[in-house]
């Protein structure tokens, strides 16, 4: 029980602490408390609603990381692969465009890098571990 | 969407028989090597961008069919279980990928660098996975 009702509350509260942390970076670059304020509420709000939506909702549900049953799961992880091959478009893209541009591609061929390391690592670690 | 996609990349490598995946890499590498030019003005790093990519394709359609793992990577996983494995690892990526984006965009913003890369990754996954939500839960 009490680990369900944990559960219920890991996203929730993984985003108020996002929430936290976008609002500090803000104060950080000389924003006034309000658009610090604003910056928490926006995901603070889309985290609470998750919350209450959970019970109601399967989608609202998955979005929160409990997926209700094999399908929900099953859409979970093709939704999760689907938007992993767009972002790799979109990054080489980016990559690409900025290089022909002349600007910084760093963040992009960073986080490709990354992408591309977690992608083979995750096809080593389920070779072994399906 | 997917059975359209999967039609599309058949005809081609039906077109291109088993080295479709060489000469993308060299097609991407070319592409690379342009703006490497463009920005650098060097021939030698245009050259060093097509090699790598040309030689990982190459390497990739060679080995795959003595390895199940070089055989995923080119796209053509061997069986169900090796599409569940690469399924599972593009998950798993997209994921990490999200919180890579979301902590170097606080990071960049916190720092008062440009964030505006790391907003562009973190929304594309944002959109690719609530739109891909929204798609598999009419198709499954």
């Amino acid at each position: 029980m009490s680990t369900t009702m944990n559960s219920r509350w890991l996203v929730p509260a993984v985003g108020f602490v996002i929430g936290v942390l976008i609002a500090a970076a803000e104060l950080g670059r000389q924003a006034t408390p309000w658009q610090a304020g604003l910056a928490f509420a926006i995901v603070a709000v889309y985290a609470l609603g998750l919350r209450f939506l959970q019970s109601r909702s399967e989608t609202a549900s998955l979005l929160s990381g409990l997926p209700v049953d094999e399908r929900w799961e099953s859409i979970n992880a093709r939704a999760l692969a689907l938007a992993a091959q767009i972002v790799a478009i979109v990054l080489l893209i980016a990559f690409l465009g900025t290089q022909f541009a002349a600007g910084d591609a760093t963040p992009y061929a960073a986080l490709g890098a990354t992408f591309a390391v977690a992608y083979i690592g995750g096809i080593i670690w389920y070779r072994w571990r399906p | 969407m997917i059975a359209h996609e999967g039609e599309l990349v058949n005809s081609v490598r039906s077109t291109f028989g088993r080295w479709w995946l060489v000469l993308f890499g060299v097609a991407l590498g070319g592409v690379m090597g342009a703006a490497d030019l463009a920005m650098n003005g060097s021939p030698s790093r245009a050259v060093t961008d097509l090699a790598i990519l040309g030689g990982y394709t190459v390497v990739l359609t060679v080995f795959r069919g003595r390895s199940e793992t070089a055989s995923v990577l080119a796209g053509n996983p061997v069986d169900e279980r090796w599409q569940a494995i690469n399924l599972h690892a593009l998950a798993a990526a997209g994921m990490i990928g999200a919180f890579v984006a979301l902590g170097g965009f606080i990071a960049a913003e916190a720092t008062g660098h440009d964030w505006s890369g790391f907003a562009i990754v973190a929304g594309a996954i944002g959109a690719g996975y609530i739109g891909g939500v929204f798609w598999f839960r009419w198709r499954l």
